[in-house]
């Protein structure tokens, strides 16, 4: 390729593919899905072999990308000038300079499209041997990879206007800041999708024996993918009335409306603003809840939802970190509950990103997404944690002392240790259970207020990574929190240890880190995406994700 | 071994922070404070008497506040077990941070010109949740230096994937 000249900056040197990667991405042969050499054999090549070539992006994403307000905005100030350039009647701007005014004008559109193609021809991506790579940039030229195994997610957005040309973008989360994500726009939609599988599958573990044969009789076998469940748009409708912003809009509603017929105009700058605000977050709940559909494959699950803007997302199942599942309380009656899961390097974005697995489900679908899930999610302590009023076999409670600060609750706050996991569940009209894997917490903090030290109470907190699921052991008296966060430390040590030694690994679709992690890897910069960000402090930060 | 919230554990050597990280948040707290002291002397000199009533509650918080800060920094302790390390702090808001070297993505040093002077810095531990990062402040610069590199020294070699 000659458009950008150099084929790429050196790799960074943790972004070489040593024989340290047994774990990644290591296709076990076949893989009749996407049918292209997979470039998953890292070990001993060199980068180029078994990748693909660049590609270049959709010849309209240009336009897509902002061009049409570009151009609008061009011809506005163009405009404008002609008048000046030519005189000032507003009737006839060029005054009869007619031939004058096209060729300035074509010259300027000319241009545009020109520099359009060149922005177009200057950016492309391409799957590498271990990473995706995309070029961008005329005069300040961009390179940014993400390696396959630091991929955290794989989303696929389509925005109105791509979507009357059948486009699609592909975004890839990656560890790291919201600056490690890189968005591979626009693609057509077929492509798009191969894509997205090809990715995910690259950022995926070995294939799994299920996608290989020995199927469910339901899959067919080019679709590894089957639905699990589907939000039907009366349960949207109900769901979002349902609500706490319902509320506040059944209180101001009738109060503006009030103000506006009586003229006493003195409340509307007050509640207009408050009313404006939770119909804009309904409706944001709606446009984002419609036609929510869950896909379960063997290794990832995947979210389709939108209403003008359709979204994809693909979570890997190894990637996932902490869930919750919860129950506002006015949905008690209709049993609906909700999953939410922490996935690392996702951070969520106000709007934009939907950490649900499902947002409002039915128990059999909650459940039914828990068991794709897998065996470390899908523990009968959950359904123990959402259904049990009181006391429940499995559950630590906490001490009558915690009634004063929980006085509704405190019979259900409580955690339980299974052997893998640590559950936490509470609520009271609203429930919630959160379950925070071992081998996922990062840290662990104990704390105490005032309150809670007169009562002799502590709490404990399993650190999960950053997302809204936030795990947490309430009240518990000073003595067992100290019990608790001594066990938890002992068993999150024990799980990590387990991951990093395949050997001792308790499941084996869990990811596994090479037995010798730091031996000749190089420390990874936990931000590797791109070879421009990682040189300063590659030598102190760490994060191989295994 | 238990650890425990506050008091001494048996088993574990708790590492105070150096007292003079008091001196130093005194001074910071001072250098914010005596310029609003000044501005309502001025307004009650000036303007109003009135004034001396703000001008009395500032100084009386800024009187509590030096005499927490000696608390405070008395709080904060660590200790570094084979597996974590462990920061306790706070008083009124006690709270313990247990942190994995093997969840360590990588630590860094600050020092304010403030510490400087007094030969201080801050070692802070970033895990991959940025929002509860562990944070030991008031060290010696020597042993905050020799304690980064222990952490990142540990951190390699007990490193576990996310």
């Amino acid at each position: 390729m000659s458009l950008t000249g150099p084929d790429g900056p050196p790799p960074a040197v943790g972004d070489q593919p040593t024989g340290a990667q047994p774990a990644v991405g290591q296709p076990t042969g076949a893989q009749p899905a996407v049918g292209q050499p997979t470039g998953a054999q890292p070990v001993d090549q060199q980068p180029g072999d078994q990748q693909r070539e660049w590609q270049r992006f959709h010849p309209l994403t240009p336009l897509l990308r902002g061009g049409v307000v570009a151009l609008g905005v061009l011809g506005y100030v163009i405009s404008g000038q002609l008048n000046r350039i030519f005189g000032a009647d507003p009737d006839d701007p060029t005054q009869g300079h007619w031939g004058i005014a096209a060729v300035v004008l074509a010259v300027v559109v000319l241009g545009v499209i020109g520099f359009s193609a060149i922005a177009w021809r200057a950016a492309s991506y391409r799957l590498g041997t271990t990473t995706v790579e995309l070029r961008t940039g005329v005069v300040a030229k961009q390179h940014r990879q993400v390696r396959y195994d630091r991929i955290q997610a794989v989303d696929i957005s389509r925005p109105l206007l791509a979507q009357l040309f059948g486009l699609s973008s592909v975004r890839v989360e990656a560890a790291g800041g919201s600056d490690s994500n890189i968005e591979l726009a626009y693609l057509p939609k077929g492509e798009a999708d191969a894509l997205r599988a090809d990715l995910t599958r690259r950022a995926g573990q070995a294939p799994s024996p299920t996608e290989n044969g020995t199927q469910d009789t339901e899959e067919a076998p080019a679709t590894p993918e089957r639905l699990i469940a589907a939000i039907p748009a009366g349960r949207v409708w109900l769901a979002t009335a349902m609500s706490f912003n319902s509320a506040v809009l059944i209180l101001t509603i009738p109060l503006l409306l009030g103000a506006l017929v009586t003229g006493n105009l003195g409340l509307v700058p007050v509640v207009g603003p408050i009313a404006l605000g939770s119909a804009g977050a309904q409706f944001g709940r709606l446009s984002s809840w419609m036609n929510f559909r869950v896909e379960a494959g063997s290794q990832a699950i995947r979210v389709r939802h939108g209403l003008t803007e359709q979204r994809t997302s693909t979570i890997p199942l190894h990637r996932i970190q902490a869930v919750e599942i919860s129950q506002p309380a006015l949905w008690r009656a209709l049993e609906w509950w909700r999953i939410r899961v922490n996935v690392a390097g996702v951070h969520g974005e106000p709007g934009k990103q939907e950490d649900a697995l499902i947002p409002v489900g039915t128990r059999e679908e909650v459940l039914t997404i828990l068991a794709a899930m897998g065996p470390r999610w899908s523990l009968p302590e959950v359904v123990e944690g959402l259904d049990a009023p009181g006391p429940s076999p499995s559950f630590v409670g906490v001490p009558p002392a915690a009634r004063w600060l929980d006085p509704l609750s405190w019979k259900r706050i409580g955690y339980a240790e299974t052997p893998t996991a640590l559950l936490s569940r509470g609520g009271w009209l609203g429930r919630n259970v959160t379950l925070v894997p071992y081998a996922r917490m990062q840290s662990l903090v104990l704390e105490q207020g005032p309150i809670e030290r007169r009562l002799g109470l502590a709490g404990v907190r399993p650190i999960s990574t950053h997302g809204s699921v936030r795990p947490v052991v309430r009240h518990l008296s000073l003595a067992s929190a100290n019990t608790l966060l001594v066990a938890t430390a002992d068993r999150a040590r024990a799980a990590r240890r387990a991951e990093a030694d395949p050997t001792l690994v308790v499941e084996p679709t869990e990811p596994t880190s090479p037995q010798t992690p730091t031996a000749e890897q190089p420390a990874l910069p936990f931000r590797d995406h791109g070879v421009d960000l990682s040189a300063p402090t590659s030598g102190q930060q760490d994060g191989e994700t295994a | 071994m238990s650890v425990t919230l506050y008091g001494e554990s048996p088993g574990i050597l708790w590492q105070p922070v150096s007292p003079r990280l008091a001196v130093a948040r005194r001074v910071g707290t001072l250098a914010g404070a005596v310029p609003t002291l000044a501005a309502a002397a001025v307004v009650a000199v000036l303007w109003t008497r009135w004034a001396w009533i703000a001008f009395g509650l500032l100084a009386l918080g800024l009187v509590i506040e030096l005499a927490i800060i000696g608390r405070q920094v008395s709080a904060i302790s660590y200790a570094e077990l084979p597996d974590e390390i462990i920061i306790r702090r706070g008083r009124l808001m006690r709270r313990l941070d247990s942190i994995p070297y093997g969840r360590l993505q990588y630590a860094d040093m600050q020092s304010g010109p403030m510490e400087r002077r007094l030969g201080l810095a801050s070692v802070t531990i970033h895990t991959a949740n940025p929002a509860t990062s562990g944070n030991v402040p008031g060290l010696p610069l020597a042993e905050a230096e020799a304690l980064r590199e222990r952490l990142t020294a540990r951190g390699e070699a007990q490193r576990a994937g996310l």
